[in-house]
């Protein structure tokens, strides 16, 4: 596995073979060392600048200890032929292994950084230079000795220069190594920066020379040249400019130039390398100072653009917060505004300005200017409000609040306010938040709908009039959208002439205007219905008055009148849906005959028929309007299909079988409103006839027609009825005319037969104060026709009770068909 | 007039004929008296009131036919009641013994 990943490793890195690496790093050592020797000045071994030093160095750094072996045998090499044998030749070569090895441990446990950008790895530097090679200076000084090459006596010097050279090989030739590593700068570097580093260098360099040849000791002049290079550069530049003046400061030494001619070795040695030391030193301090000043700078400004980039965007997020806040604002008309309590200060919203007529942020806002337009009468709530919150030491929120407002343009509008309360963090009161929604239309529709809503349930009878003989159920289901109040409508008249009046229609359109329509149409059709007997005639009365007061909307119309003393129905039916007639078996079918057009514009005035059908007892007769049979994505046939369908069987109760067709055909969401109306003669000498009468003549008539069925039905002849119903009506117009003080109390009639016997018994609640009028023909008249006249005064009111047998043959035998 | 009752009236070969069709009771007898008091002119002596069409007929209206017969008779008129012999009318009328006050005719054709 080892090796598979140092293979792997070796692969990625692309690094040469471990021969040739070795065979290279011990030539450049070799070819370095050549380069130092020629700067040595003792024997030919001891140099003051040993470039190999910082090569090894550089090595170890960049491949590890894996380099030892280059390092080792170019140490050898270059020792062998000036040491004295080839044993003192390793044991230097050993040390010249061991010390740049050790430096580069000591750079890596310093965290030193090849690029040393910062100061840290300028001091490191320093410290591994001086430190490790007093190891090889030591052992090189001791061989040199020890074998004889230079006397005892000579030791120091010899340390001291193997050690300085040692050391400024490292300190000089490792950062310039490490410096060509960033060649690439350069490729980045702007012409005139090139121009600027060559020219610096060899004005650097022609300094150095002159003044390492000058008599005065002037090196410290060149001090500015490499802070130029090193603060323009950095490492870049103060690398070269170090190893430049370092080696040709050490080569003016060795030749015994200017400064260095006539002085001792020692203190020559002394003196270059306190020199080199400074140069190395001050100018990689001073490029690391400035690298890392640079990069400072750099990430400020790196951070200052990014702050500047993030404040932008939050501005502009909030504009577009704002932007959509406002339309929502405009939209929903819901203006908000804020009030801070302790500065006194309020803020509207632009749409705050609309919904009170001004134009956005007109003016400042003031607590003054904000409730002028207040309703006087709504104003005291607010105020309350606003000081009841006020009293409160937490936050919460206000009642909510609808009142008027009056625009400067005159026009009032109705506001719906919320507000809430906030308490600061010293407990007391800091500010109040609230939003105002323009409620005016919404208000309008809501009052026109209950208004609609109302006058339709008014128009609609609140409870079917009790007919004897005839069952009625109806049903009205309102649409079930709030804006929509149908036209759908339906009536049933007690007509003076005993017959029964039952009309069903649908005026087109929704609203207030179809629900007003719709009370006209139904009181036209009430007064007609008294005028006229034919339902074609009033129909037709009907079509005329739509012409003449020109309605626009379109309505259907079916009128019926149902002879109660005959059981024929006869109705016309201007465009409604046809009636539906259920036979007692349960069979069904639509009575289509006769269809004239809808009232309404447009329409040419045509005849319209009357169609009579006989209504057996026990059959029904169905009206509805289209809501209960249309549907969405059906057809009107299909719809009547359906309805036909699902009444098509025996109802006993009509009320329950109206309840099952609005359950079974209506969806749930009803578009349009329905109502269903259903009528049915029911046999009724089965039981005894109680009926309750409005104390005035017109009353008699109904009673007649109600009278005649029970009689005929019980099994007397058209004659015998004549006469009963005469003596009966004679009993109940003296009843009614003289039932004074009854302050209409119904009179009570009640019709019985028992054993062939048919027994009246009319009671009234008056005083007979008066004398009967009919010339005092009445009485003599019930006694003539009926077998028995007995009259029971009594104080709080009469009883006549009247009896008759009727003739044999049909005695308790009820006529159940005709 | 109200749907309880109708009256018409048409001038025959010197007759006034003035029918009532319908039922007359307290609720419009004072009503159909009025009516019958605008239909009669002064064309001829004879006022024929048919009650052919009548259905019903109580007390109020025997009483209404007695006044009438008395405010023509005031004016030298005379009426005829037109009531077919098997009506039931005419049995009420012959009942109230009326037809011993006023002539009584089946058929308008028998009035003159």
């Amino acid at each position: 596995v080892r090796v598979s990943v140092a293979r792997a490793r070796g692969l990625g890195k692309r690094e040469l073979p471990f021969i040739l690496r070795t065979i290279l790093i011990a030539a450049i050592y070799y070819v370095a060392a050549q380069l130092g020797l020629e700067l040595a000045l003792i024997e030919r071994n001891v140099t003051p600048l040993w470039p190999p030093s910082g090569i090894a160095v550089v090595a170890f750094l960049l491949l590890g200890r894996r380099a030892w072996p280059g390092v080792a045998l170019g140490a050898l090499i270059v020792n062998t032929p000036i040491s004295t044998n080839i044993l003192w030749a390793a044991i230097t070569a050993a040390g010249n292994t061991i010390a740049p090895f050790l430096a580069a441990e000591v750079l890596k446990a310093l965290g030193f950084r090849r690029e040393i950008d910062r100061l840290r790895d300028a001091v490191a530097i320093v410290v591994a230079a001086l430190g490790s090679m007093l190891v090889s200076a030591t052992i090189g000084a001791v061989a040199l000795a020890a074998s004889g090459a230079i006397r005892w006596s000579g030791f120091a010097s010899a340390w001291a220069v193997w050690w300085t050279g040692d050391a400024m090989g490292v300190l000089v030739v490792t950062p310039f190594l490490l410096s060509l590593f960033q060649v690439r700068r350069w490729a980045r570097a702007t012409w005139s920066d090139r121009v600027e580093a060559v020219a610096l260098l060899t004005v650097l360099g022609a300094t150095t020379a002159a003044m390492a040849s000058s008599r005065p000791n002037m090196l410290f002049a060149v001090i500015p040249l490499v802070g130029w290079a090193a603060w323009r550069f950095q490492l870049l530049g103060s690398a070269p400019a170090a190893l430049l003046v370092s080696v040709i400061a050490t080569w003016a030494v060795d030749h015994g130039w200017g400064p260095f001619d006539d002085q001792r070795l020692f203190a020559n040695m002394l003196t270059l390398q306190a020199f080199n030391a400074t140069v190395a030193l001050s100018s990689f301090l001073l490029a690391a100072l400035v690298t890392e000043r640079t990069r400072s700078r750099r990430a400020l400004e790196r951070a200052a653009a990014e702050l500047e980039q993030r404040v932008r965007n939050r501005t502009a997020e909030l504009r577009e917060r704002e932007r959509q806040l406002a339309d929502a604002q405009q939209l929903a008309h819901l203006g908000s505004w804020q009030w801070l309590l302790q500065e006194g200060s309020i803020t509207w919203s632009d749409e705050m300005y609309r919904i009170h007529g001004y134009l956005p942020q007109e003016f400042p806002m003031t607590f003054e200017r904000a409730v002028e337009q207040v309703h006087e009468e709504d104003l005291p709530q607010i105020q309350a409000n606003v000081a009841g919150a006020l009293a409160s030491d937490r936050s919460r929120a206000l009642p909510n609040t609808e009142y008027r407002i009056t625009r400067a343009d005159g026009e009032e509008r109705v506001l719906l306010g919320r507000a809430r309360l906030e308490i600061g963090p010293d407990g007391r009161p800091s500010r109040m938040v609230g939003t105002v929604q323009d409620v005016t239309e919404d208000k309008r529709a809501q009052r026109e709908h209950a208004i609609a809503e109302t006058l339709q349930r008014s128009l609609l009878p609140e409870q079917l009039p009790m007919i004897p003989g005839v069952e009625l159920a109806a049903h009205y289901v309102p649409a079930s959208t709030e804006a929509d109040v149908g036209g759908d409508w339906y009536d049933v008249i007690p007509l003076p002439n005993g017959h029964l009046g039952v009309a069903i229609g649908d005026v087109a359109g929704h609203g207030l205007r179809a629900a007003a329509v719709m009370g006209q149409l139904r009181m036209a059709l009430r007064a007609y219905a008294v005028e006229e007997t034919s339902p074609a005639r009033v129909v037709a009365r009907l079509q005329d008055l739509v012409r003449a007061h020109l309605f626009t909307e379109m309505a259907t119309v079916l009128y019926l009148v149902f002879d109660l003393d005959t059981s024929v129905a006869t109705f016309a039916n201007a465009g409604h849906p046809p009636p539906l007639s259920i036979a007692p078996d349960g069979s069904a079918r639509y009575l289509r005959e006769v269809l004239s057009p809808p009232l309404g514009a447009g329409w040419v005035s045509s005849p319209v028929g009357d169609v009579t059908s006989a209504r057996p007892p026990g059959s029904t007769l169905l009206l509805f309007t289209d809501g209960l049979v249309e549907r969405r994505g059906v057809s009107l046939r299909e719809g009547l299909d359906r309805l036909r369908h699902e009444a098509e069987r025996a109802w006993p109760d009509l009320a329950e079988m109206c309840q099952h067709l609005v359950t079974s055909l209506l969806e749930p969401e009803v578009k349009d409103d329905a109502a269903i109306l259903a009528l049915r003669p029911v046999p009724l000498a089965s039981v005894p006839l109680r009926l309750r009468l409005a104390p005035e003549p017109r009353s008699l008539a109904p009673l007649r027609h109600t009278m005649r069925r029970w009689l005929r039905e019980a099994g007397a002849d058209p004659r015998e009825s004549f006469e009963i119903v005469v003596a009966c009506g004679e009993a109940c117009s003296n009843a009614i005319q003289h039932a004074h003080g009854s302050r209409g109390t119904p009179l009570e009639v009640e019709l019985t037969l028992a054993g062939g016997q048919v027994e009246f018994k009319v009671r009234d609640f008056g005083s007979w104060r008066h004398e009967p009028t009919g010339g005092g023909l009445g009485l003599p008249l019930m006694e003539k026709l009926m077998d028995r006249v007995e009259v029971d005064r009594r104080t709080d009111g009469t009883v006549v009770r009247l009896r008759r047998r009727l003739r044999v043959g049909r005695i308790g035998e009820p006529a159940r068909s005709r | 007039v109200s749907q309880l009752a109708h009256v018409e009236a048409e001038s025959r070969r010197g007759l006034c004929v003035v029918r009532v069709r319908g039922e007359v009771d307290i609720s419009n007898a004072a009503e159909v008296s009025d009516a019958i008091d605008r239909a009669v002119t002064n064309d001829g002596i004879t006022v024929v009131l048919d009650l052919s069409g009548t259905t019903y007929l109580d007390s109020s209206g025997i009483q209404l036919l007695i006044q009438l017969a008395e405010r023509l008779a005031d004016r030298r008129h005379q009426l005829r009641l037109v009531v077919p012999e098997d009506s039931a009318v005419r049995a009420l009328l012959d009942l109230t013994a009326l037809d011993q006050v006023i002539t009584v005719v089946a058929r308008v054709e028998d009035a003159t």
